[in-house]
């Protein structure tokens, strides 16, 4: 009786790990979808309306998805301390909300690189940041979709093979 | 009697200055002082009606430029991200004039390097400097003009002449308030946001409770806006004097709208001798000159129309 209990716990825990990679991928697409769908609204509110950053994107994170959603709204809320800068606020949000929205190394890259350069030009200058950011985003979007593709059923599988060997071997 | 607006907005000038300069300015008394001056690798400074003063390191008065607290570069670009909310781009029209205007109706000038073009300036770089006016309201201020503006129910056309930083627009300010008290539909057309200090729709200054704002609306589109959907008595706007301006004014004078407006100037007898400003002179009746600063409201003189083409014969 222990040991089919045992049994079914490895299985369980090794696809929970399996399922658990294969999720992340597919956040990772959803996050960057977000970002890119984020950056159109941002442009928006820029050329018409001229809104300042954190009214910006205070409108932005009511309108986003999971999960970029509670980055917008952090980073909307902490532009409203006005002592701190752009900069410091974006970096500050995507620390906070990196592991839920599962980015890559290169997916934080860009968007750090972005809040550098965001709020210091012209509207036709900040247009052109949001087009090489949005343009950035959509190359690491491709390779996310991708990897995806190819290694979701992969860690699925593995997840749930390796438990039942794991369990074959242990048992 | 002259009642000084509780907050004079010295709070809010502060928080938009760089944090070393912010931290100095708030152990330093800062009653009476009309401007903050803050230039690049300069010390900084104090302007008051009459005088100057350096600020310290450490937060008292400097005499000398020596011991003064010497503003940075990063000082300059951190006040920028301030003024502008982080959004330069949302303040690029103000900027391409010199200006900025802060949420309390403050007006920051902006010092730097013109980008021309096609002859005209599109973008101010390089910032150099600020300098922080402070605004403030005082009540009463108009309490000398306005018997002369609202006169047996009667608005007179008037304009305010003075010299830059003689109190033009606190005194606007206040005739737009009392014009408003006294039960006059009145419009502000605030261009640069200065007269209401509007910010999100509500009014940084009390101009009345009868009065409507067009903020950061160009004088000569918000006068014929106001003629169409308002139904002013009376129109309140800041330093007319171009072609489209006097246009407009004579528009609003047709429909029976009574205008009260400013210019620049040092010099009045020059003044009337340019020949646009002898036109806009034939719109007005009533002249308020300002310049006198050992007085509260500042008025030197208040002349009419008809007193005026005297003087010039």
């Amino acid at each position: 009786m222990l040991k089919i209990i045992g049994i079914i716990l490895v299985i369980f825990a090794s696809s929970k790990l399996g399922f658990s990679f294969a999720s992340r991928l597919e956040m990772r697409k959803i996050s960057l979808v977000g970002f890119k769908n984020a950056f159109s609204l941002l442009e928006g509110e820029i050329s018409f309306v001229k809104n300042t950053p954190q009214k910006a994107f205070e409108h932005i994170s009511a309108l986003a998805q999971k999960p970029t959603d509670s980055f917008f709204a952090y980073l909307s809320q902490t532009l409203k301390n006005q002592r701190i800068s752009f900069e410091d606020s974006w970096q500050k949000s995507i620390e906070k909300n990196k592991s839920k929205m599962c980015l890559a190394e290169a997916d934080i890259q860009i968007l750090k690189e972005f809040s550098m350069r965001f709020g210091k030009s012209d509207v036709e200058n900040e247009i052109k940041n949001i087009h090489n950011t949005r343009s950035a985003i959509s190359t690491q979007l491709a390779e996310a979709k991708n990897a995806c593709d190819t290694n979701k059923k992969m860690y699925q599988s593995a997840g749930v093979l390796g438990g039942i060997l794991i369990a074959v071997m242990l048992f | 009697m002259y009642i000084a607006d509780e907050n004079k907005n010295v709070n809010a000038v502060l928080k938009n200055m760089s944090e070393s300069i912010y931290t100095l300015l708030k152990k330093v008394n800062l009653d009476n002082v009309e401007e903050i001056r803050i230039r690049k690798n300069m010390p900084l400074v104090l302007h008051y009606a009459n005088d100057y003063a350096f600020v310290s390191k450490n937060g008292a008065m400097a005499i000398a430029g020596d011991d003064a607290y010497i503003v940075t570069p990063r000082d300059i670009t951190r006040t920028l991200e301030l003024l502008t909310d982080g959004a330069v781009y949302s303040y690029q029209e103000q900027i391409k004039s010199g200006y900025i205007t802060t949420s309390g109706g403050n007006r920051v000038g902006i010092a730097g390097r013109s980008v021309i073009n096609e002859g005209k300036i599109d973008y101010i770089t390089d910032i150099s400097g600020f300098n922080f006016r402070i605004a403030g309201a005082i009540k009463g201020v108009a309490d000398n003009v306005i018997k002369s503006i609202i006169c047996q129910d009667v608005i007179n056309n008037t304009l305010i002449i003075s010299p830059p930083g003689y109190g033009k627009t606190t005194m606007l300010r206040d005739i737009a308030r009392q014009a408003s008290t006294r039960g006059y539909k009145t419009v502000i057309i605030d261009e640069r946001s200065e007269l209401a200090a509007m910010n999100e729709g509500v009014c940084g200054y009390d101009v009345g409770m009868l009065t409507d704002v067009l903020d950061m609306c160009p004088k000569s589109e918000g006068i014929m806006l106001a003629i169409r959907s308002l139904s002013p008595q009376v129109i309140v706007c800041d330093e007319i004097g171009t072609e489209a301006d006097i246009k407009a004014i004579k528009s609003a004078l047709g429909c029976g709208v009574a205008v009260i407006s400013s210019i620049h100037s040092n010099d009045t007898d020059k003044l009337f001798k340019r020949e646009e400003i002898n036109e806009l002179a034939r719109l007005f009746d009533i002249f308020v000159v300002l310049g006198d600063k050992d007085k509260k409201d500042r008025v030197k003189n208040i002349f009419t129309r008809a007193q005026l083409i005297n003087s010039m014969l």
